[in-house]
């Protein structure tokens, strides 16, 4: 069937205009919301934070690493969505990388993070909002290792985008 | 006693003071130029013409004719400073890597005298006169050496004297415009215009730019860094240092346009944020998180005016002129020229990811790698935001242009020409092993781009809506075989949208003309494990966890998605397990989703609230049941 | 020759000077900006004498069109010009395409 494009893509519109309609209609009664968009970014920048602080001295101790040095911004997720993420590199002590992945593994969730690895050579480990991964770095030289500790993406407005789109490095404390 | 002379400790000779942080003079340089050259431009059109005839005093006090050769006189010394600052940057690189050269053979001398030292030490008398021999051959393997460092000393101390008379030649005015009167000036205005006759040949373009002499080259990037770095086949140095001087040309007009106290115009404001955001992508190499990588930053395309102010952008990281495996990463909607930092940082998690992968094979494996994010063309800027009904009116134009395949094809042709000049610049004779990663919208321009016959050596799409119109299998993508890799999770909306048949059931061809779903299992492609992402529920879940989530976490470090896509980019595509792909329609999944709403969010609830009245529940289930078989029949379409 | 035609040469020729005037700001800030002691104890105070050289002139041309911008400001309702060589003046700092437009006369009651 010849459908002209102009009438197609009018056609489209329509067709996601009454979807749309008809969901919202359907669920307006039950009040569609969910967690992520609720976050504050400070209570977010404060939470993850504090996993930061609790989790990368964990994953220090774990590998023998001597004192890590962290440093913590907002990133953008693909350029869509925003989350605030803690980073280090450590020197870990010389060792079997399978074992001291493992180490990694039961010190966080020793500390009641839930083991979440989806990718072979690492370590993720997950609580509440938050997500730890722990990898060997090879091309940072040898024996380093990076611990990313990370809030969910979400969207902000006005002066939280401002702030989340234009964030700079800052040191984490208590390392 | 016999004495055996053994020659002296060799002390450390100190590094080179200029280090590669120097390039910073020559940007700032050839930026001043190029905005001098600017202003000579205009007053060369605004004043006397070059063939005028007529009585000589009137043209010399005719001020913009005057001013003119005043302009011309300092862009021409500027260019002169900026060729000679790049002949002596060049030549002190390569005096950095013959100190590193002469600093091991130190080492290993040093070390050879410790050695011969400690043999003297405990020697007996019958081994005194092989170690005599022994002492004299180092000895002259120290002159040898002191011999050597001389002669470096001295090629340091020519370059500098080389600099040092380049500048004295044109530190005064009046060497200024005796510059600008040398007949021998580069004719820039013919070079720019033979370069464009060469259009989108890109060896040609690549033949041509080596056959200019140095000279030619600087003063064609001083008078046209928005051509020299744009165009394809230029080697990715010479774009890089093009576009450097052109961001700064421009940030500094801006800003100092703010600071005389008018303020920006929209457009104005648009330019300087896609000025920083390039430069921000460039700088970024040395943010905390990434200066452990020790890797580069090339800008490779800098458009800040193009489509209507949203800009062209891209940078690399890693040098893809002698990469042995380049990747080019092509970001989907909503993406313009100010969000390349961000879309740098995802190419930068993607070298990194490849290096370690490469690093952590059985043996490792050696090899140089580039990463590059480019926005090169049309996207479209779709507010999801904007799905709610009555903000559907606004952002309608918008999302048909989501919608429309136009872009998308533009875009394809515009990334097959950029990915045909990385195989021209590609120096060490052989093309780079290449891939491109095309996400959302983005996916459907690669796909555009193979079809219509990119030279590229792999093919991965993510998070896709579609593998562009008319291509129905992976075949038609024009790609080696097997090389086409698809990551798309089960919860990522954008990638229920793909399919040449309905969005909804019952409606005939109404898709959204992005083309085929490449999850499919019948596509062909290699379909690679994903992380799914969370599950969500209502239409502010779809934006905010499915849009904005699991719809952007193919480059996460916790995703087997990166770790897939760095096995393709490495060459290692042997590795990449195929999952077998999607057995029901994309459509479906967004069918089963809104069945699933209906169902929790309507018919439950009213058996629940109704249960105790059968008759009411009877009535109730079935009229919500009806109510959603009007909507929704059975099966598709 | 008509009132509008001289103020019209007028006003883009001042528009035209700002705008040079303008774009050698960056440039001039450019200059100022680069650092030459980055190029070693020997080129560096070569570098220096040379970006200073050009910095200056930069300057100089940049004052002297803001300068004719403002004078052209300045002139731009004085069409009472009389005086001849204020006229030749004037006329010296259009563009050239305009540079032989005349003022318009006072013209009596």
């Amino acid at each position: 069937m010849a459908v002209s494009t102009t009438v197609k893509r009018m056609r489209t519109t329509l067709l996601l205009l009454a979807l749309t309609t008809a969901l919202s209609t359907m669920l307006t009664a039950c009040g569609a919301s969910d967690e992520a968009g609720s976050s504050s970014r400070e209570r977010v920048e404060a939470s993850t934070t504090e996993r930061a602080q609790e989790a990368i001295p964990l994953v220090s101790k774990a590998l023998g690493a001597t004192g890590a040095k962290a440093t913590a911004r907002w990133q953008s997720c693909m350029a869509i969505s925003w989350r605030y993420e803690a980073f280090a590199s450590l020197t870990a002590a010389a060792g079997d990388t399978a074992a001291q992945l493992d180490a990694v593994r039961a010190a966080l969730t020793g500390a009641g993070y839930a083991d979440d690895t989806q990718v072979d050579g690492h370590v993720t480990a997950t609580r509440n909002d938050t997500t730890v991964d722990v990898q060997p770095s090879p091309i940072r030289g040898k024996r380093i290792w990076t611990v990313t500790v990370q809030s969910s993406c979400a969207d902000y407005d006005g002066d939280d985008l401002d702030r989340v789109e234009n964030d700079e490095d800052r040191p984490l404390d208590g390392m | 006693m016999t004495t055996i002379a053994v020659p002296a400790w060799l002390p450390r000779e100190p590094e080179p003071q200029v280090q590669e942080s120097a390039s910073a003079v020559l940007t700032e340089v050839r930026a001043a130029a190029t905005a001098v050259s600017d202003v000579a431009e205009w007053a060369r059109a605004n004043g006397a013409p070059a063939d005028f005839s007529g009585n000589a005093a009137d043209a010399a006090d005719h001020a913009v004719t005057a001013f003119a050769a005043d302009t011309d006189a300092v862009s021409v010394a500027l260019e002169r400073g900026a060729l000679a600052i790049d002949a002596f940057l060049t030549q002190m690189r390569q005096r950095r890597n013959e100190h590193d050269a002469l600093t091991e053979r130190r080492q290993r001398l040093n070390g050879d005298r410790e050695d011969l030292l400690q043999r003297i030490e405990t020697a007996t008398e019958d081994q005194v006169e092989a170690l005599q021999a022994d002492a004299a051959a180092l000895r002259q393997r120290f002159e040898s050496y002191h011999q050597d460092l001389q002669a470096w000393r001295d090629r340091v101390e020519a370059d500098e004297d080389s600099a040092i008379r380049a500048f004295a030649a044109v530190d005064e005015l009046a060497e200024g415009l005796a510059a600008a009167q040398d007949s021998t000036r580069a004719d820039t205005a013919a070079l720019a215009a033979e370069l464009r006759t060469l259009g989108t040949d890109t060896d040609a373009v690549n033949t041509w730019w080596s056959g200019l002499s140095q000279s030619q080259r600087n003063a064609l990037l001083i008078s046209d860094p928005d051509l020299v770095g744009n165009t394809n086949g230029i080697p990715t140095g010479d774009r890089d240092e093009a576009n450097r001087s052109g961001v700064q040309r421009d940030i500094e007009y801006l800003l100092g346009l703010q600071a005389s106290g008018e303020d920006l115009s929209a457009s104005e404001q648009r330019w300087l944020d896609n000025a920083q955001s390039i430069e921000k992508a460039a700088q970024q190499v040395s943010d905390s998180k990434w200066e452990g990588l020790g890797v580069n930053a090339f800008v490779m395309a800098y458009q800040p005016h193009a489509f209507g102010g949203d800009g062209i952008a891209a940078v690399a990281y890693g040098d893809p002129d002698t990469a042995d495996h380049t990747a080019v990463y092509v970001p989907g909607i909503m993406q313009d020229g100010t969000y390349i930092d961000e879309n740098g940082s995802q190419a930068l998690n993607l070298y990194e990811e490849t290096v370690n992968s490469m690093l952590s094979e059985d043996p490792p494996r050696e090899g140089a790698v580039s990463t590059i994010a480019w926005i090169g063309y049309d996207s479209p800027n779709f507010n999801p935001e904007s799905m709610w009904p009555w903000d559907l009116g606004d952002s309608a134009g918008d999302v048909s242009h989501t919608v429309t395949e136009a872009n998308a094809e533009a875009g394809g042709v515009a990334l097959s020409q950029f990915v045909d000049g990385l195989n021209s610049t590609h120096t060490d004779g052989d093309q780079p092993h290449l891939t491109v990663i095309g996400h959302s919208y983005g996916s459907t321009t690669s796909a555009y781009a193979a079809a219509g016959g990119m030279d590229a050596d792999s093919l991965v799409l993510i998070g896709s809506p579609g593998a562009s119109e008319g291509v129905h299998h992976a075949s038609d993508l024009n790609m080696p075989a097997g090389q086409v890799f698809v990551g798309a999770a089960d919860n990522d909306p954008v990638s229920w949208l793909g399919g040449e048949d309905g969005v909804l059931p019952g409606s005939g061809d109404d898709s959204l003309g992005l083309g085929q779903d490449p999850a499919q299992n019948d596509f062909g492609a290699t379909v690679f494990a994903v992380d799914d992402g969370e599950e969500f529920h209502g239409p502010g879940g779809l934006v905010d966890t499915g849009f904005k989530q699991n719809h952007v976490n193919y480059f996460d470090d916790t995703n087997p998605a990166l770790a897939n896509m760095a096995d393709v980019v490495s060459g290692n595509a042997g590795a990449v397990v195929d999952t077998g792909g999607r057995t029901q329609e994309a459509h479906d999944y967004l069918y089963d989703w809104t069945g699933d709403e209906v169902k929790d969010h309507v018919v439950d609830p009213i058996v629940e609230t109704y249960e105790d009245v059968r008759d009411g529940v009877g009535d109730a289930v079935d009229g919500a049941k009806d109510a959603r078989d009007d909507l929704w029949p059975d099966r598709w379409p | 020759m008509t009132l509008q035609m001289w103020t019209a040469a007028l006003s883009k020729a001042r528009d035209e000077w700002e705008e040079a005037a303008e774009g050698l700001n960056g440039p001039r800030k450019n200059l100022t900006q680069a650092t030459p002691s980055l190029l070693g104890d020997r080129v560096g105070p070569a570098a220096d004498a040379f970006l200073t050289t050009w910095e200056q002139r930069v300057l100089v041309l940049r004052n002297l069109a803001s300068g004719h911008s403002d004078a052209l400001a300045q002139t731009m309702f004085d069409f009472l010009l009389t005086d001849r060589e204020s006229v030749q003046e004037t006329q010296q700092l259009l563009m050239w395409q305009d540079r032989n437009t005349p003022p318009v006369s006072a013209v009596g009651p």
